[in-house]
This record gives C-alpha cells, sequence and structure tokens, in this order.
C-alpha cells in the first residue's frame, strides 16, 4: 500500500520533470526503458525527491537509485 | 514572466524550466541575441540551461558553447578552432573553491596567490585578445577546510585568508577593466549558506561546482550581470506614501501622527528604508511618487522633520487620486523614459494589482511586509550595476534641470525662438578611449530614438574606435540650465566609398532639440573631407523605436528600399554639397584637450 502510494508520487515528479505528463512508471522502468531519462534529469529527479519528502540522501544512496525498484527501495528503507 | 524574478522557488524552475523556455520563446518578439561561452571547471549544463531561461525572461537569447568538463584554462589559452568560430561575445568563467585542487603549504602565501593569480590572468587576457569579448569571473566562495579554525582568516598561511587575498587581486583587476564583470558567488554562498552551497553529493556524484538548487539563484545573477552590461537595468522607482514611506496613512492618523519614528521598531524600517532609497538616488536611480491623497496632506508626510527624503529628492509627485497605472505612463512620459525602465513599490496588493492588470509595462515586485522592501529590491537585481558614469552619479540634477527648461518652454510659441535662447553648445566629436565607457552604456541603453537598436560590449566598441573604416561619433550637450553630458551616438562604417550609419541613438532628454541636424552636420563634413559622396542610414522596426522611423525623411534622406517587416533603407547624396542644417547649437571643442 505504502510502496503503492510513493509509487505514485514520485511517477508524479518524473512526469513534471521529464515533462511527459502521460509517463506511467513499473519497478522495473529505469533509464534505458524511458527514453528521457538522462544522466541529467535524474539529477533533478533526485533532487526533487528530496524536496518532496524533506530528506537528503546519502552519496551511496544516490548511487542505488539507478531504477525505480531501486528508489522505492531506499525511500521505504527511509521507513518514509 | 513573474515565475521567474525574484524571490523564485528554486524548485519550480529546475521543475518547469523546459514548459517555461518554450512559454517564453511564444511570447516575447525581440529579443537581443548574444553568444556566450561557458567555460567551467566543473559540470555547467545545468547552468546553461537555467541561464538560458533567465536570460530569456530579461529579454536576452543566448546562444551557448560549453567548455569540455574542466577544461576553462586550457580552452581558453590554447588555440581553440571551436571557440575560435563561435566567436563569443560574453565569456563566463565557472570556477570555484572545488578548482583549487590544493592550497599551498610551503610556499610563502603571497607568492602562492601571485601564482594562481597569474594563472587565471593569463585567461582572461588570452580571451580579451583573441575575442574582445566580455568576461565575467566567479570569484571564490570559502573553503571547507580551515586549517586552523577561526584564526584561518588571520593567519599568514590559513586557507581563508588565501581565498580573501585572492579574491582581492582579481577585484584589483575588475576595477581596472572596462568588461571583466566580477561574479560574487562569495556573497552569494553566504546568502544560500556555505554548507548547502559546496554540497557533497552534488560534487562527488555529477561534479557540479554547487548544489544543483543553488544553480537557479546563480544563474539568476549571472543574467543579471549580463542584463545590466546590457544597459537593461531598471532607471527610475514609482513609490506610494502610506505604510510605504512611512508607517500608517496620514490623513487618517492626523498629520504628525505617521511613524518615522527613529524610536520605535515600524519607524525604524521606514527610515532604513529612506536611507536605501537614498543610496539608489546617489548613484542615478530616479525616485517619485505616486500616491492617492490630497496633494497638500501627502507632502506634509515628506516634510516630517524625520524624514530623511524630503520632496526634494523626488523628481515627480503625483499625489492625486488618479489610478496608480495612469500615474505610472504619465511618470514614464515626463521623464522620457520606457515604462519597463519603471519600479512601482506599494505595500497594498490591490494597487500593485490593479497596475499589472492594467497593461502598464512597469515592474512591480511582490511583498508581504514593510521589512522586506529593502532586502527584496536588493536581492533582485532590477537596478544591477555594471558601470557607474559620471552622467549617472549627476542625472538627477539632470533631470531638474529639463524640468525648469519645460517651464520656459511654455512661455514660447516659436519653438525656434525658444531653442535659441537655450544658448546650447555641442561637443560633437570621435569617441575616444577615455569616454567609451560612457558611450557604450548609452548605446544600449536607448530603446526610441534608435534607428537600428544593436548592441554592443565595450570591448567590441573599443574595438571598433581603433578601427579606421569605422566612426563613433557622440555629441553632449549643454545649455544654459546645465550640461547633459553625452548624449547622442552615430556610428558609421565606411565601405565601398559609401558611409553607412549602422547606428544612431540618441537620450530622449534631449530629443527636439536640433541635435540630430548637428550630428548630420559633422558626419557631413567628415564624409566630404574623406571624399565619401554618399550617406545610407538604415531603419529596423524595434516594436519600441517609432519615433525615429521618419528620422531620415525628416534629415533629407531618400528612401532606396523597404522590406516586409517595416525594415528601410535610405540615402543621401553629397555630390552637389551640403548645407548645414542646425542653426541652433553653437558647436564647440571638447574641453579635455
Amino acid at each position: 500500500m505504502n510502496r503503492e502510494m510513493k509509487m505514485q508520487e514520485i511517477t508524479e515528479i518524473f512526469r513534471t520533470v521529464l515533462e511527459s505528463p502521460e509517463l506511467c512508471l513499473d519497478e522495473d522502468s529505469n533509464p534505458d526503458s524511458i527514453e528521457e531519462w538522462d544522466s541529467y534529469s535524474q539529477v533533478v529527479i533526485l533532487a526533487e525527491i528530496e524536496n518532496f519528502y524533506h530528506i537528503k540522501f546519502q552519496i551511496f544512496e544516490m548511487k542505488k537509485m539507478n531504477s525505480v525498484k531501486n528508489i522505492l527501495d531506499v525511500l521505504c528503507e527511509r521507513g518514509l | 514572466m513573474k515565475e521567474l524574478e525574484y524571490p523564485f522557488d528554486a524548485h519550480e524552475v529546475l521543475r518547469e524550466r523546459r514548459k517555461w523556455k518554450k512559454a517564453l520563446l511564444e511570447n516575447k518578439k525581440h529579443y537581443i541575441k548574444k553568444r556566450i561561452a561557458i567555460l567551467g571547471g566543473s559540470t555547467t549544463r545545468e547552468l546553461r540551461e537555467l541561464l538560458e531561461i533567465f536570460l530569456l525572461n530579461q529579454g536576452i537569447k543566448a546562444e551557448f558553447y560549453e567548455s569540455g568538463y574542466g577544461r576553462f584554462w586550457e580552452e581558453a589559452v590554447f588555440d581553440n578552432s571551436k571557440l575560435d568560430a563561435f566567436l563569443p561575445e560574453i565569456v563566463i568563467i565557472h570556477t570555484n573553491i572545488r578548482n583549487m585542487v590544493s592550497f599551498p603549504m610551503q610556499k610563502t602565501q603571497d607568492v602562492a596567490v601571485n601564482e594562481v593569480y597569474e594563472f587565471y590572468h593569463q585567461m582572461w587576457e588570452s580571451l580579451e585578445q583573441k575575442y574582445g569579448c566580455m568576461i565575467i569571473q566567479n570569484n571564490f566562495e570559502y573553503p571547507i577546510v580551515r586549517k586552523y579554525g577561526n584564526q584561518d582568516a588571520v593567519r599568514t598561511d590559513g586557507n581563508v585568508r588565501f581565498v580573501n587575498l585572492l579574491n582581492e587581486r582579481f577585484y584589483t583587476y575588475a576595477n581596472a577593466k572596462s568588461s571583466f564583470y566580477i561574479c560574487d558567488i562569495q556573497y552569494l554562498s553566504a546568502v544560500f549558506g556555505l554548507d548547502s552551497w559546496l554540497d557533497a553529493a552534488g560534487w562527488y556524484m555529477y561534479k557540479y561546482a554547487m548544489s544543483i538548487q543553488a544553480m537557479p539563484l546563480l544563474a539568476f545573477h549571472l543574467s543579471n550581470i549580463v542584463k545590466a552590461a546590457l544597459g537593461k537595468s531598471k532607471k527610475a522607482l514609482v513609490l506610494d506614501l502610506d505604510n510605504t514611506l512611512w508607517g500608517g496613512v496620514i490623513g487618517e492618523e492626523g498629520e504628525n501622527r505617521i511613524d518615522l519614528n527613529p524610536e520605535s521598531a515600524y519607524g525604524q524600517i521606514f527610515l532604513d528604508f529612506h536611507k536605501y532609497l537614498l543610496t539608489l538616488k546617489q548613484r542615478g536611480i530616479l525616485l517619485t511618487v505616486s500616491s492617492k491623497n490630497d496633494y497638500e496632506t501627502g507632502l506634509q508626510g515628506l516634510k516630517d522633520p524625520e524624514s530623511i527624503l524630503k520632496p526634494e529628492d523626488f523628481q515627480i509627485l503625483k499625489i492625486n487620486w488618479e489610478r496608480k497605472s495612469s500615474n505610472i505612463r504619465e511618470i514614464a512620459k515626463e521623464l522620457n523614459i520606457l515604462e519597463e525602465s519603471l519600479v512601482f513599490v506599494d505595500d497594498n496588493p490591490a494597487e500593485r494589482e490593479e497596475v499589472r492588470q492594467s497593461g502598464v509595462a512597469a515592474c512591480v515586485p511582490e511583498f508581504s511586509c514593510a521589512e522586506e522592501f529593502v532586502t527584496h529590491l536588493e536581492r533582485s537585481g532590477l537596478f544591477e550595476v555594471s558601470d557607474i558614469s559620471a552622467d549617472d552619479l549627476g542625472r538627477n540634477a539632470m533631470y531638474y534641470a529639463e524640468t525648469e527648461r519645460k517651464k520656459m518652454r511654455e512661455n514660447f510659441s516659436d519653438y525656434k525662438e525658444y531653442l535659441k535662447t537655450l544658448q546650447m553648445e555641442a561637443v560633437i566629436e570621435k569617441c575616444s578611449q577615455k569616454n567609451v565607457g560612457r558611450i557604450t552604456q548609452l548605446v544600449n541603453k536607448c530603446n526610441q530614438f534608435n534607428v537600428t537598436t544593436k548592441r554592443f560590449t565595450q570591448a567590441q566598441m573599443e574595438e571598433m574606435q581603433k578601427d579606421d573604416s569605422t566612426w563613433i561619433l557622440y555629441g553632449s550637450l549643454k545649455d544654459k540650465f546645465g550640461s547633459n553630458g553625452i548624449v547622442t551616438v552615430l556610428i558609421a562604417k565606411l565601405e565601398g566609398g559609401i558611409c553607412h550609419i549602422i547606428l544612431w541613438v540618441m537620450s530622449c532628454r534631449v530629443l527636439k532639440r536640433d541635435l540630430e541636424y548637428a550630428m548630420l552636420d559633422a558626419l557631413a563634413e567628415k564624409c566630404t573631407e574623406q571624399n565619401i559622396q554618399t550617406i545610407k542610414g538604415y531603419y529596423y522596426p524595434s516594436g519600441k523605436n517609432e519615433l525615429v522611423k521618419d528620422l531620415y525623411q525628416s534629415l533629407g534622406f531618400e528612401k532606396v528600399q523597404e522590406d516586409s517587416t517595416g525594415n528601410t533603407v535610405w540615402e543621401r547624396n553629397l555630390k552637389e554639397g551640403y548645407r548645414k542644417q542646425n542653426d541652433c547649437i553653437c558647436i564647440t571643442k571638447s574641453e579635455e584637450e
């Protein structure tokens, strides 16, 4: 349930940053499967997630977050 | 676009910038175009994208070049055919404390500071030589590591002291160079918070010099430097009175009951605002008032013994019951400046909204309380300075003289008669190294009397000044009421025996004074001396220069070409001689020599 809600929240962030209002994410989505998700938008996506949840990622977490699954994992580990 | 003005939301900017960029490109028609190279000591793509939209919002459309990662120095100093082909007009050197690979350990600090300084200095000189461009260089923010804690700023081998000494060397260079600007990231990082600014993740993960959240702020400030250098800073303030220049409402509480009391917290806020406005006035920003009140009542407040600003500090006092928007229109007309050069400050959100809705182009900053006035105006960069000329410092006096002239004009029925009584004297000469600063400023500031709206950086102007086939003629004008300083500039290129007027601007303060005749007389004389028999003039409509649409016609030129966008080409033949057209202004020699 919680994970689903987070999925919705980060989907919204992805949609704004990548300027693609119809974008749908699933656990397997990653920079290879989503064209606009390049290394530059990755920076903004992470910054926006930080801003949204009022957290600051550590570098080891940022290195992990290379897919939607891993992003959600990190957020869950954070107990959000 | 309101969202890109101070105080913008950095996150919103990062999130929405692509959408906003599209919107900006669709909206505006007349952009100043500039080629900007960003030479970075770190990743610069983010900064470039942000700078692009902030510049668009300031009316500047930039084309960018980015150096390879971290190769700022090499790309500037060594042969670089790509950059040569790009031919930058502005170079931004985006370096910061992260590029200070190591602080000196053994060497004495002065020697070490000198070494780093020389490294940068060599790069600036090389860029100037190759491109004659404007350069914007970051200074250095404070380092993360302090070897000696609090004593680091004091001890001769401290890191903090090192940064301070090095920055000081940068400033000395900047003071001596006209088209070299410092971007003060030391100040910005303090405003932002140094720890957040020097974000570890940003650097180690992406090699960003500073936190991505800080980049909108930096990009905004860079855009302000560029805007100011292109003469697009604001020129005047329109101020409300009640609860803006003093606490309370003057009519309601009795004339002596407004709060400008230096002993009260509220009174101090307004007195500090007075002091701030006075510093703006001293550097050439004009102050005016638009307030809903009876004239005498409103004036009473400014005559309050505690009031730091006095009635005579204001160019225009519109204290009446008119709508603010129509007062602002009037003020722009009377000062002869564009509405968009005005900033309107009013504590009342309803008045601000009225002005915004009215379509007046004045800038209307948003405030939630009086204590925000100073910080908001200051941080907004609306009045960013590029180069303060002697004319800026004397501008308020010049406008007073204009008011006196107006009074006199009203007493004359014959306009020529009036002009003659002004006892005008003009100096019309070629631009020299000494006044190229003021001349550049004027060229970039004028919108209305501006035939082609070409903009030039100071470096480009200096280049043209040295070039024999280009004439930069300037005119300064004085009369019995005072001096106006340099008020008109004409740039002509000689090509194939024809004199092409590529730019002609005149300050609106001196319109209808026959100075355009005197300028053409001087140009024709120079042409005759050089055996040039044709003068060509060009008019390109910019949306703001309707005023000079028929200038060349009125000067006896013939229209030889017109295209669908309204661009026109004019020609004047000198073969049959040239009869002087000015008979109101006495031409004198410059006093400098």
